[in-house]
């Protein structure tokens, strides 16, 4: 507080060390008429500098043809505005002559704001990089054009890396090695040559033994319950009795009867 | 009733001025303890305030970069001068506050009254220049007789004797689904509209809880409630008043100036 000219107030509470809530008030300060009207003369200026400085860009613009990139528009605008709030923080808000837990209450509440914004717009700014990745065409085994190792053994994939696998030792061995190694390794495989089973694979989500399509269907309006609860009998829906009765005779007996 | 205002009026033994009389409230030892525990609570409440604005800002930014065009186009539609002006009478109406609590300091009660007045009537010219200027027109096409603006446009149609003149085509500028501008370039513009009045309107909103706030002050100080021994609240609602400034520092050039 040396340099601050003007104190006022009661005496500081004296500090009692066995005390928790130990004595931290800070002098009350008068700050001078001068200082704050030197405050308020800078906030104009600067003001004034950031409109002239966006007027000047409009008009380099207009007269010259010469864009100024946005970024540095922005960097300019923001440092000044950054200036202004400091301003505003140390001198009105009195923030350079007050408690110091008022200062670090702000400052951490700008570094959470730091933070929202860091991570908005690192999510933002590098969503290209993530799309440019993603838009590539999904095909199975792989879309290629992956070289790996080294030297010699160096080798561009191109295509689908099963096909290339048996393009390579087709070409290495020959058709007739080939179908001879193939016969000793994988003789007494159960699918044979067919090693793809994707094409055998079936979506079973969502779906239970009763309602998949080996089924019956002839359920729906003869055995459905009626509005009192009780299995309707046949002569309530003559239109679908003889249908539900016909139906599938291949299918077997499950459910309902 | 808050600490802030506790032990109401004058005292009954003495006539002193209430400030000279004040007394903390009982869980307080001193009323430099109070002061400080008062101060801290108005400096956590003002950090809420700028995390509600941080997502204002956010939003512009994202926004921002999804669709420069727009915003770029949308800050073109705002009169620098306006915002300029406005932030002119902010700054003003900032160091008039700043200063009255120098007044109460040095119980100089005259200015004390006088510095919160001047305050109360900036934020009032605010909200007017704000409603008049930019709001109304932009909104409705419906200009008020003596802008300057009107003389660039042609009006068809005028109302209350004069002093409302309606440019067709010139309003419609409104946020999202109320979007009725004829004349728009990109698809996004209502989007800009969208974060200008939700941004503006916000902050407009505390600068009429402002007034409230200061008009509360200047009554209590024609009541010789401030002086030297007691200034809590001229402290702290000068806190709440600079911190609205501080937010339309950074709206100020967002909105206005970068284009």
């Amino acid at each position: 507080m040396s340099h601050d000219p003007h104190t006022h107030g009661t005496a500081a509470v004296a500090l009692d060390p066995t005390d928790p809530h130990g004595a931290t008030h800070h002098e009350h300060v008068i700050i001078p008429r001068s200082t704050l009207m030197n405050v308020l003369l800078v906030l104009l200026f600067f003001t004034l500098l950031t409109v002239g400085l966006s007027r000047a860009e409009v008009w380099a613009a207009g007269f010259f043809g010469i864009e100024i990139p946005q970024w540095v528009n922005v960097a300019v605008a923001m440092s000044i505005a950054i200036v202004k709030g400091l301003l505003v923080l140390l001198f009105f808000m009195q923030l350079k002559y007050d408690n110091k837990l008022n200062a670090i209450i702000f400052a951490n509440c700008i570094f959470a704001v730091g933070l929202f914004l860091f991570f908005s717009m690192t999510d933002l700014g590098f969503r290209g990089v993530v799309y440019e990745w993603k838009k590539g065409e999904i095909s199975l085994g792989g879309t290629g054009g992956v070289s790996r190792g080294a030297g010699d053994h160096k080798e561009t994939i191109s295509g689908n890396v099963t096909h290339f696998a048996r393009e390579k030792y087709l070409a290495l061995w020959g058709p007739e090695k080939f179908e001879h190694i193939r016969a000793s390794v994988k003789h007494d495989h159960p699918h044979g040559a067919d090693a793809n089973t994707a094409n055998l694979s079936r979506a079973i989500t969502g779906q239970t033994g009763a309602l998949s399509a080996t089924a019956p269907t002839h359920s729906a309006g003869g055995h459905a319950p009626s509005a009192d609860g009780h299995a309707a009998p046949a002569g309530d829906h003559p239109p679908e009795a003889p249908a539900s009765h016909d139906a599938p005779k291949d299918a077997p007996p499950t459910g309902g009867h | 009733m808050t600490t802030l205002d506790i032990n109401h009026g004058p005292d009954g033994a003495t006539g002193r001025p209430y400030h000279e009389t004040y007394k903390p409230a009982s869980h307080f030892r001193s009323k430099d303890e109070e002061f400080d525990a008062v101060k801290i609570g108005m400096w956590l409440f003002l950090a809420t305030e700028v995390l509600l604005f941080a997502g204002l800002f956010v939003g512009y930014a994202i926004f921002r970069m999804m669709h420069p065009e727009a915003f770029r186009n949308g800050s073109h539609y705002l009169d620098w001068k306006w915002g300029c002006l406005n932030t002119i009478v902010l700054l003003f109406s900032s160091w008039t506050i700043a200063t009255s609590i120098g007044n109460a300091q040095r119980n100089e009660q005259k200015k004390l009254r006088r510095n919160l007045l001047i305050t109360v009537a900036c934020a009032l010219l605010f909200v007017g220049i704000k409603l008049t200027f930019e709001y109304m027109p932009k909104w409705s096409g419906w200009f008020i007789a003596f802008d300057p603006a009107l003389s660039h446009y042609e009006s068809d149609t005028s109302a209350l004797g004069g002093l409302l003149h309606h440019v067709p085509g010139y309003g419609g500028k409104r946020p999202g689904s109320l979007f009725d501008y004829p004349f728009a370039e990109n698809p996004y513009e209502p989007m800009w509209w969208s974060i200008y009045y939700c941004a503006t309107g916000i902050h407009a909103t505390h600068v009429l809880i402002g007034v409230g706030l200061i008009s509360w002050l200047y009554i209590r100080a024609r009541k010789l409630h401030f002086g030297p021994g007691h200034y809590t609240a001229v402290e702290v609602v000068g806190l709440y008043w600079h911190i609205v400034d501080l937010i339309w520092i950074f709206l100020f050039p967002l909105l206005y100036l970068i284009h």
